[in-house]
């Protein structure tokens, strides 16, 4: 199966997550093919400053997902995710917007009929792949390993059709699937402080506390997570933070990677703050 | 009458003081109804309702100044019936009178007062071109029925039937649960004045059901109304509650024996009862209630259709012996099947779902070895002369004897071998099913009176026509499949050394002792080379081989039996094919083999083996056992030429009677199926036992045999459930527990010996495991309330019933369902145990609730903090976006409870606290009293995350302080969702049924909100209670009363008068075709044979005008909607 | 403008019609993650755009604490879309040239935006040395973490940007140029 991939600015840097993504669509043997030239979606940034440009960003990254013969985009980011879906919602909505922004593609070339649905990794590797992709392989002793599965805001909030916006199961699912422990917790969808935590970072370090505690309390010993600023966060902000257990955190996909069995320096476990070996060798 | 006599009409037209006239310019509407054809005389007035305007039509009536009257106002349904009287007095027909609306639907739809006024003429000049064509119409009275029936026997029900009985009118009230009281039932203290609900609704449940005009019906619902005002038809239908009403004294004896725990949905679920239960102690009426749902899918998985669910509590119970009697209900070999059975009952078992399924083939044998056989009492039979021979002994054979035994049949068993069992014996070693097992089971059926003749072979020693003349009505042939399928390669027949594994089982059953060889090597992936296997293993044979064609996925054996295999040390070769047996000088020295690889999908959807090219190997053995399979071995069956046979050597039977090509030969087992299972095999065995008997007693056979039914026995349970999956849903709150498996030797002592392997379950593993039973039916029919019921009150086998009443009006009283705030998931309801509803929490200060009346948590200690959260799914627009209007206060009486019973601290979190009523407010002012924190915010969530080290395990309500500006975080032991309330489950149906209309929350509509709160758009149907709209006990009671008010004024009156405006039918037209009386939803149109035309009954039709539509002739019309009269009206409007 | 226009604008370009039906629960500012670092928390906002009190709201730093992790959207009762006003009111006060001054976020937000509108992409560092010019202090206590990402290379220094930087920018402005208002 070949997949549009919209990578996202920060998908690059973020601890291990390009080489897990990498490692795990060969294994399993989809393949995620790189929006040619795609620019930033704007994030946050640009609905709190011009939303025609928020939306001619995220547009232009649409037309040429069409254009490359894709009819769905797939990013590993919950910004995003979320960006790139309220931009398709405005342009569906404003036919002007729509309008605006194929001028704007004239210059290029590109022209966009509709906006395309997205999807998060995660979706496409619990919805569009079989049990057995994981199954066969998921008795490698994991599931003495407790995993809080941490999905951050954006990819169950404001769109509450993906999974329930306060308490989803999916990555839980797709956790005990891996032959890992799920743990049940309540800071699933608490806000990590987002872009906030760079000037704000004392007024974000409580927020960022009250998440790993509270998968702590639970009894996790790892927190799994699906977005790059949310593991950005919550990696550094427990350093910060006085008096905190230290969980590392890991993107769903090095989990995956190491339900497969797939070596920890292709899964970029080496990247992160927090290390994990630790809790992996002690399983 | 016609318009030809210059028709006198007068038009008025009304103000309805601001409604109509500032927008429709009355003046001119009245000049111009003054110039139209037949228009006498044309008047306004501001209120055409008021005593002065009506004064003025009936003055211009009276003075002949007008004989015809069109009043132009408001809608018909409020004052058409007004001026219809004014006509009536003043001494014209009402039906000379036409009412147009120029307020809906004039002034009220536009702001332009032009179009308003053009659209208002246009009516007028409608409504007097149409009464012109008026025709003088008369209604005629009949008597009502004096009964009311009540639908749901809550507060307002009860109060409704109380008040209507009083008023000495027969009551019917219907209540869907098995007992009265409704929510009210529940509850502990009433708001405002903290009086018991108990006191206020016992009394009234008490009297309802002493009452001597009320009937009351419970467990059962309304199915279908008929009729019309005053003469309703209705049909309900009752659950069975297996109870007999006017036996049971409500000992309770049957509850303290029921084995089968259930989630008590009247305790909220936070407390367990019985399958045979009473809500509470109190319950009117007090009768137990067994709650059957269909029958359990182990139950109806069983080929057998044994009662698993039910033998599985007894075990649970520690009544073994009873355990071993249902099961032989339907199975004569209990301790036989409990080892060899292939249970189809496990993977039907819903305890999947949790974790693993039951063992339930383990405690069977459990139960069938832990009764003393020898004790065990005989069922009482009553003989019956006729003769009837089984021919073998095998399971089928001995299931039929059995069946028949019981029903009272001379039944005598030839069997060929010197042994009873058939495979049984000969084919099962004795590892797995002990030879002791099999005789004492045996045993127990030839002391029910089945005699046995053993060594006697059919062709050989009897014949089918001897039998007969030997007197034996009937014949069941069971002789099962004995002869091994040969390998047919080069080298088998020659050799000595290879024997057949039907052959050597049986052999060593019968006690050969000498090993087959040193190297044995086994052909065939089933169960019996699996056994031949083991078997030639204990013998002594060194190295024991399996050779297997297709893959070890493939194998037909079960896996366990594998695995066995494997551990004592025998080899599997998967995907190899034989060649050639390998002899020198005829004895056996090797077999030569190729190996396989897998192919694509065979008939039998497995891949199919190809040879790999160049793989033969060979493995040296000194003796083969092919295991591929057996069939029928019947020498004799040339001599018995009128039996017919069917494919691959087997009997042809008629699938549903077993009954052969000869009638009086039945047949059933291993002959018919070829090689199958023993539980197949006991099924065919019931199959034909039923059908013989029937054949035996002259009946026809064939006919509707029940599929895996067994004779029923004096007492048993008929077992008439159904099969659908109407079933107890699994509790949320199910722990996962280990399956138990019962202990096997070690490999090492299994091989020297042929000792049972597997060692059965202890006691206390039996124990548990029946424990974790889901008890899926509810109701197992183990029948211990039966035994214990001293006035024999239970009658398990109880038909649902249905049944007519006949009543003059209805009063719904359906009330209302608590929000499930499940899916607000910020308030972790569900997944946070200690936050509850507000229903949870009135019976959790119940003194009949879970805890008797202490406020505790699940821990058991009371709270210290508690938070109490208003507006959970009330005036919320992604739920219900009215207020529910009972929240506020009864969320200050907990408070009040709260602080009373445990000094606790409350908050309550409050939007706007409505406290509408008579001393609510006061009530407020008091709990702010007592110390009770009012924090003006709605809870943003509940979280269980601490922010201080000594919060852990408490819960902290996360908020806005709106009036401190501040977000507050309390920490609480315990938190109440004070959710609203909404239309209960059914009453879309009821609406249905009734043809009430609901509103856009699901509430029934009131006529008016006015001026007829109570009543209904149907005539004759009122409302009383939470089913119209929220509201609190004071109001209900207050409602209930008006509403039964209604119906008495409707049913004093003794009559009521039909409509007018009904259909007719001209004789000169109709032709007979009767296709009106297929359309007529009153059935209020017979033929007149005589005349050969179509009547209608003017009393039933409802003048819904279907017949005038569907008529092909036009002789069917309605009665003031005559096709003139409607043609003029729209001609005038467009003119 | 001045309030009156102000509030009538905001109700037209905001669609903001809904919080008419506001009942004041405060459910968003008590799910709001950083409400206590609010002038106004997102309840009182409304109250005030209601009363017409603009030149408040408009100067209110609430909006630029908004995180947008649409806590509050989910969980209104009256379904007011909250987190798409804040954006709304932060635009208005962007164009109107009433950013608060003492407010960090619309530095860091015109540094990405001068990144994307350039570049097309955004690279962390870059934009912390933009938003660095404004606040030397928060740039300069980002360098130790800075150099234990660097160590496990996690810190992207090369620029990330479109192929056709220029073009982009053109492409942007041609699409904005048929902007109404915000």
């Amino acid at each position: 199966m070949k997949y549009g991939f919209y990578p996202g600015c920060s998908f690059k840097s973020a601890a291990g997550y390009q080489l897990s993504v990498a490692a795990l669509t060969r294994a399993v043997g989809i393949e995620f093919v790189e929006i040619p030239d795609w620019n930033c979606c704007g994030a946050t940034v640009f609905f709190s400053l011009d939303d025609i440009k928020a939306v001619a960003l995220a547009g232009r990254v649409f037309a040429l997902a069409a254009a490359g013969g894709f009819r769905e985009i797939v990013t590993g980011c919950n910004a995003c995710y979320a960006t790139l879906r309220k931009s398709a919602e405005l342009l569906a909505k404003k036919p002007d917007y729509l309008s605006a922004l194929n001028r704007g593609l004239a210059l290029e070339q590109l022209h966009l009929a509709e906006p395309l649905p997205v999807r998060h990794i995660l979706q496409v590797l619990v919805d569009d792949l079989p049990h057995s992709a994981w199954a066969s392989q998921t008795k490698r002793g994991f599931e003495s390993v407790p995993v809080a599965g941490y999905y951050g805001c954006q990819l169950t909030r404001p769109f509450g059709d993906a999974d329930d916006p306060e308490q989803p199961g999916i990555l839980e699912r797709f956790i005990k699937r891996l032959g890992f422990q799920p743990v049940a917790h309540s800071a699933k969808t608490l806000c990590c402080g987002a872009s906030h935590g760079v000037p704000y970072g004392d007024e974000c370090s409580p927020l960022i506390a009250r998440i790993v505690r509270g998968a702590h309390e639970k009894g996790a010993r790892l927190i799994a997570t699906v977005c790059p600023l949310c593991q950005f966060n919550l990696d550094q902000g427990q350093q910060r933070a006085s008096g905190l257990p230290k969980l590392p955190v890991l993107f769903f996909t090095q989990l995956a990677g190491l339900a497969l069995g797939l070596p920890p320096e292709e899964l970029g476990l080496d990247q992160l703050l927090i290390s994990a070996q630790g809790v992996l060798r002690q399983r | 009458m016609s318009a030809y006599q210059k028709p006198k009409i007068g038009v008025y037209v009304c103000h309805c003081g601001m409604n109509i006239a500032p927008k429709v310019d009355v003046e001119a509407v009245v000049r111009f109804a003054g110039n139209l054809e037949h228009v006498a005389t044309a008047r306004e007035y501001k209120f055409m309702c008021s005593n002065p305007g009506q004064e003025l039509i009936v003055d211009d009536i009276r003075q002949g100044k007008v004989d015809r009257v069109v009043v132009a106002s408001c809608s018909p349904r409020m004052h058409e019936p007004t001026f219809r009287k004014a006509c009536e007095n003043a001494g014209l027909n009402p039906y000379y009178f036409q009412m147009t609306n120029i307020r809906e639907h004039s002034s009220w739809v536009t702001l332009d007062s032009g179009e308003a006024t053009s659209k208002a003429k246009d009516l007028v000049a409608g409504a007097a071109a149409r009464v012109a064509f008026h025709a003088p119409l008369s209604t005629r009275s009949v008597p009502v029925k004096k009964a009311v029936l009540v639908i749901g026997a809550g507060i307002a029900g009860m109060q409704a039937a109380l008040t209507a009985a009083e008023a000495g009118f027969q009551v019917h009230l219907v209540e869907r649960e098995p007992s009265i009281g409704g929510h009210m039932a529940k509850f502990d203290k009433t708001f405002p004045t903290l009086d018991c609900a108990a006191c206020i609704s016992t009394p009234k449940t008490v009297s309802i059901g002493q009452h001597p005009h009320i009937s009351l019906h419970t467990y059962a619902e309304v199915r279908q109304v008929e009729g019309f005002v005053g003469n309703y038809t209705v049909t309900v239908s009752q659950k069975p509650r297996y109870v007999l009403g006017d036996k049971c004294t409500g000992c309770g004896l049957c509850a303290d024996a029921c084995p089968v725990g259930l989630v008590n949905d009247f305790d909220q679920g936070l407390s367990e009862r019985k399958a045979i239960y009473r809500a509470f102690p109190q319950a009117v009426p007090l009768t137990y209630c067994i709650d059957k749902k269909d029958s359990a899918p182990c139950t109806r998985t069983c080929p057998a259709g044994v009662n698993v669910q039910g033998y599985v509590q007894l075990i649970g119970k520690g009544r073994y012996e009873k355990a071993v009697r249902l099961i032989m209900e339907k199975i004569p070999l209990p301790g036989v099947l409990g080892r060899v059975c292939p249970h189809p009952c496990e993977s039907a078992c819903r305890r999947r779902e949790v974790d693993e399924a039951l063992s339930i083939r383990d405690l069977k044998r459990f139960a069938a070895d832990h009764i003393d056989w020898a004790s065990l009492p005989l069922p009482r039979i009553e003989e019956r002369s006729h003769k009837v021979a089984i021919i073998g002994s095998g399971p089928a054979g001995l299931t039929v004897a059995y069946d028949l035994r019981l029903r009272g049949y001379q039944v005598t068993v030839f069997e060929k071998l010197p042994v009873l069992g058939g495979m049984l014996r000969i084919g099962i070693p004795d590892y797995r099913l002990p030879r002791r097992i099999l005789d004492r089971e045996i045993d127990y059926l030839l002391r029910l009176g089945i005699v046995a003749k053993t060594e006697q072979a059919m062709g050989r020693d009897f014949t089918l026509q001897g039998l007969a003349e030997e007197g034996y009505a009937a014949v069941f042939m069971a002789i099962g499949a004995h002869g091994g399928l040969k390998l047919n390669i080069p080298g088998e027949a020659e050799t000595t050394g290879v024997i057949d594994a039907i052959a050597f089982l049986k052999a060593v059953n019968l006690g050969r002792t000498e090993k087959p060889g040193e190297q044995v090597v086994v052909i065939g992936g089933g169960n019996v080379a699996v056994d031949a296997a083991g078997v030639a293993r204990r013998l002594g044979a060194r190295k024991v081989t399996i050779l297997y064609r297709r893959s070890r996925q493939e194998m037909p054996a079960y896996e366990e039996e594998v695995e066995g295999a494997l551990e004592e040390g025998i080899q599997l070769s998967c995907l190899t094919f034989p060649l050639r047996i390998l002899s020198e000088n005829g004895r056996l020295v090797g077999i030569e083999c190729l190996r396989t690889a897998l192919g694509p999908m065979d008939e039998s959807g497995r891949r199919r083996p190809v040879p790999v090219v160049g793989s033969e190997f060979i493995i040296p053995c000194d003796a083969v056992i092919p295991a591929i399979g057996q069939r029928t071995d019947a020498p004799w069956a040339a001599q018995e030429a009128d039996l017919v046979w069917g494919a691959r050597q087997t009997l042809a039977v008629a699938a549903e009677s077993m009954q052969t090509s000869m009638p009086h030969v039945f047949a059933g087992g291993d002959v018919v199926s070829g090689p199958a299972t023993v539980i197949e095999a006991i099924a065919a065995g019931h199959r034909a036992a039923e059908a013989m008997h029937r054949y035996l007693q002259g009946e026809t056979v064939v006919a509707d045999l029940p599929k895996k039914q067994a004779v029923s026995v004096p007492g048993q349970v008929d077992g008439r459930r159904s099969n659908e999956d109407d079933l107890v849903p699994i509790p949320t709150a199910t722990v996962s527990k280990p399956r138990a498996v019962s202990p096997h030797l070690p490999a090492d002592e299994r091989i020297s010996s042929f000792d049972e392997i597997s060692c059965g379950l202890s006691e206390e593993a039996a124990g548990n495991e029946a424990n974790r039973c889901l008890n899926c039916g509810g109701c197992c029919e183990c029948t211990e309330c039966v035994d214990v019921c001293e006035v024999k009150a239970i009658d398990h086998n109880m038909p649902e019933r249905s049944f007519q009443l006949e009543v003059g009006a209805l009063i719904l009283a359906t009330g209302f369902k608590a929000f499930d705030p499940t899916p607000l998931t910020n308030y972790g309801y569900g997944r946070l145990p200690e936050v509850y509803t507000s229903l949870e929490f009135e019976r959790l200060n119940n003194a009949t609730g879970p805890t008797a009346g202490k406020i505790l948590m699940k821990t058991g200690h009371p709270p210290k903090r508690v938070a109490i959260v208003h507006c959970i799914g009330s005036r919320d627009s992604r739920y219900r976006k009215y207020c529910s209007r009972v929240c506020c206060m009864y969320s200050m009486k907990f408070a009040h409870l709260v602080r009373e019973k445990t000094g606790a601290e409350v908050w309550e979190y409050y939007i706007d606290i409505r406290a509408p009523g008579k001393l609510y407010e006061e009530f407020y002012n008091r709990v702010q009293e007592e110390g009770v924190h009012f924090i003006r915010g709605k809870v943003a969530e509940i979280t269980d995350i601490p922010d201080n080290p000594e919060d852990r395990g408490r819960l902290t309500v996360v908020a806005e302080n709106t009036l401190t500006r501040r977000t507050s975080r309390v920490p609480v032991d315990m938190v109440i969702l004070s959710v609203g309330l909404e239309p209960a489950d059914g009453s879309a149906d009821v609406g249905k049924i009734t043809g009430v209309s609901r509103d856009g929350d699901g509430w029934f509509n009131e006529l008016h909100a006015k001026l007829a709160p109570v009543s209904t758009p149907v005539n004759g149907i009122f409302l009383a209670g939470c089913c119209q709209g929220p509201k609190d006990i004071p109001d209900t009671v207050a409602q209930s009363m008006a509403a039964a008010g209604e119906a008495v004024a409707l049913l004093s009156k003794g009559t009521v008068k039909t409509r007018a405006e009904i259909s007719y039918i001209d004789p000169d037209l109709c032709s007979g075709c009767r296709t009106c009386m297929a359309v007529c939803a009153y059935s209020a149109i017979r033929f007149d044979e005589a005349l050969n035309v179509a009547k209608v009954n003017e009393v039933l039709c409802q003048g819904c005008g279907s017949c005038a539509a569907a008529c092909p002739s036009s002789a069917a019309g309605v009665r003031h909607f005559t096709d003139r009269q409607v043609m003029e009206e729209i001609e005038a409007i467009l003119r | 403008m001045d309030d009156n226009q102000q509030q009538q604008l905001f109700f037209e370009i905001a669609d903001a019609h809904k919080i008419r039906t506001c009942i004041q629960c405060g459910t968003c500012s008590g799910s709001c993650p950083l409400s206590n670092r609010m002038d106004h928390a997102p309840r009182e906002l409304f109250a005030l755009i209601r009363d017409g009190e603009m030149t408040a709201v408009l100067r209110s730093n609430s909006p630029w604490y908004c995180v947008s992790c649409y806590q509050c959207t989910t969980r209104c009762p009256r379904q007011i879309p909250v987190t798409d006003l804040m954006y709304a009111l932060k635009r208005m006060a962007a164009q109107t040239g009433n950013t608060p001054q003492d407010h960090k976020m619309p530095h860091l937000y015109r540094a990405f935006e001068n990144l994307v509108v350039h570049r097309g992409r955004i690279t962390e560092p870059l934009v912390m040395a933009q938003y660095g010019l404004h606040h030397p202090g928060d740039a300069l206590r980002q360098i130790p973490l800075a150099l234990r990402l660097l160590k496990r290379g996690r810190l992207e220094w090369l620029p990330q940007r479109v192929r056709l930087p220029r073009q982009f920018d053109g492409f942007l402005n041609a699409v904005a140029g048929g902007r109404e208002t915000t």
